[in-house]
């Protein structure tokens, strides 16, 4: 090493740095104006301080940049359930899920029309209401309904038992009744509108029936199967009954068990139970065996 | 997990960059883990990029720590306005370098205006020196960017021998000898250093 070289170049940079004394910075700067080969070297060392500031500099930038990185790596992931779009899309699937597993209501309008009373009783599983035969079949339990008990299988059946029963007594009527001209008979078209579930249009034929007519008893038979399948089962039972009193009437001891089957599904159940126990006792009663049935479910 | 890093007041900050290196580099960890965040969205307002903000958080914190060590800082701030007013002015200078007037005009109130002709703002934007800065870091040892670094910090023979357990102060004023030769052998050599001189010889 020069040694001699090496203080002068310290002398230079403490000079460019100021760190020299007034005395010392006195002496030095009056020595540059003698000595150009001086004055060169404090002009390369000065430059050359310059970049190996800027060397400095590049070497703390190249730190930053580091922890920079270190600092995004070390950043905490956010969970699945912090970032909004997640809880978007957990909520789309949520809501898709409750759509397909939702049970679907059928569309024809015996359906649409729940009874607020059979719902608030929770009777829908005993009570044989046609509306609830219609929603039966398809229907899981529904998530909403705590209170509501899984339906009977037998009950279901017992329901879908009354809905074809009655649907077959009208075709039955509509096969046997008296009638003038066949072509127009309003019971025959009556018959069609309630096995096509057009319970309005239904009523709307019966109801033009005289009162005079031979067709009457059946057509009132009929009015109270609409009221039924319209889950009137009040309207249905005061029918029924009418019925079951009429004497001569063929069908009169079938209104009498649907006048019993009604007042249940009005939730008349000590009256329906007489109804049904004395069909029970009568072993020659055309619904001796229905009733038992009935009187097991209650 | 729970953060357990210390607190450091804006006096132990200043302290600790005027220090030793290593004492150095902690205080700039600190303030670039807690300061960041809250100067990234700041800047992010007054309308820089993400690649911008990462940008002049590295520039600002190259004069902060070239300020404090040269005992510019006076506290009339604290520190952390101090960074955030040189934040301004580097993305002031970048914008109206670049011609972004709204930026600019955005950064422009309380910029904190650093006088010195030859600012590390206005170096980086030769990208000749640069390059040249770059390739003599590639060129030189370890150690010698090491007690060169160390030496331009202002730090004595006393406090290197320490930093880089060297044997004596000898060895520190030996070394520091050969490297800054090899240092003028490299730029002598470069025909970019005669262009550098020149540049900066006219500045003066």
């Amino acid at each position: 090493m020069n040694n001699d070289d090496h203080l002068l170049t310290l002398k230079i940079d403490a000079y460019i740095k100021g760190q020299l004394s007034d005395v010392e910075q006195q002496a030095f700067e009056k020595e540059l104006e003698t000595d150009a080969t001086l004055a060169d070297r404090l002009r390369l060392q000065r430059a050359e301080l310059v970049l190996m500031e800027q060397i400095t500099e590049e070497d703390l930038r190249l730190k930053i940049r580091k922890w920079s990185a270190q600092l995004d790596d070390d950043k905490p992931l956010k969970k699945w359930w912090q970032h909004p779009l997640s809880i978007f899309a957990f909520l789309g699937v949520i809501i898709v899920l409750f759509f397909l597993f939702y049970p679907k209501k059928t569309t024809n309008d015996a359906a649409i029309q729940v009874s607020p009373k059979i719902e608030k009783k929770d009777t829908t599983q005993l009570t044989p209401t046609p509306n609830n035969v219609q929603e039966a079949k398809p229907q899981t339990p529904n998530p909403k309904s705590k209170t509501q008990n899984p339906k009977p299988p037998i009950a279901t059946i017992q329901q879908t038992a009354i809905r074809n029963d009655l649907l077959a007594y009208a075709e039955d009527i509509d096969r046997t009744a008296e009638r003038g001209n066949e072509k127009n008979d309003p019971l025959s078209k009556a018959v069609q509108f309630i096995q096509n579930q057009k319970f309005i249009s239904a009523r709307n034929q019966l109801v033009g029936i005289s009162s005079q007519a031979s067709a009457y008893a059946d057509a009132q038979f009929l009015l109270a199967t609409v009221d039924y399948l319209q889950n009137k089962p009040k309207a249905a039972a005061a029918m029924f009954k009418t019925l079951s009193e009429r004497d001569g009437y063929i069908r009169k001891e079938q209104a009498a068990y649907y006048w019993a089957v009604s007042l249940v599904a009005d939730g008349q159940m000590t009256e329906a139970k007489k109804i049904l126990t004395l069909m029970a006792a009568d072993a020659e009663h055309p619904k001796h065996d229905a009733a038992i049935a009935l009187l097991k479910l209650l | 997990m729970k953060d357990t890093s210390p607190i450091y007041t804006d006096d132990v900050l200043v302290a600790l960059i005027q220090g030793s290196e290593k004492q150095r580099d902690e205080a700039i960890q600190y303030v670039l883990k807690n300061w960041r965040s809250e100067i990234g969205r700041f800047l992010y307002q007054k309308g820089a990029s993400k690649a911008e903000i990462d940008y002049i958080i590295e520039e600002a914190l190259v004069i902060f720590d070239k300020h404090i060590r040269a005992r510019k800082f006076r506290q009339e701030s604290s520190l952390k306005t101090f960074l955030i007013s040189i934040c301004k002015f580097t993305l002031l200078n970048k914008a109206r370098w670049e011609n972004k007037e709204k930026i600019a005009a955005s950064a422009e109130e309380g910029a904190l205006y650093i006088q010195d002709g030859e600012t590390p703002l206005t170096q980086i934007h030769s990208q000749e020196r640069t390059r040249f800065v770059h390739k003599v870091l590639a060129i030189l040892s370890p150690r010698c960017r090491e007690l060169l670094t160390l030496y331009m910090l202002s730090f004595t023979n006393r406090e290197i021998k320490e930093q880089m357990n060297l044997p004596s102060d000898n060895a520190v004023s030996n070394g520091l000898y050969e490297c800054r030769q090899k240092f003028k052998q490299l730029c002598e050599k470069s025909p970019l250093f005669k262009k550098i001189i020149q540049e900066l010889l006219g500045n003066e």
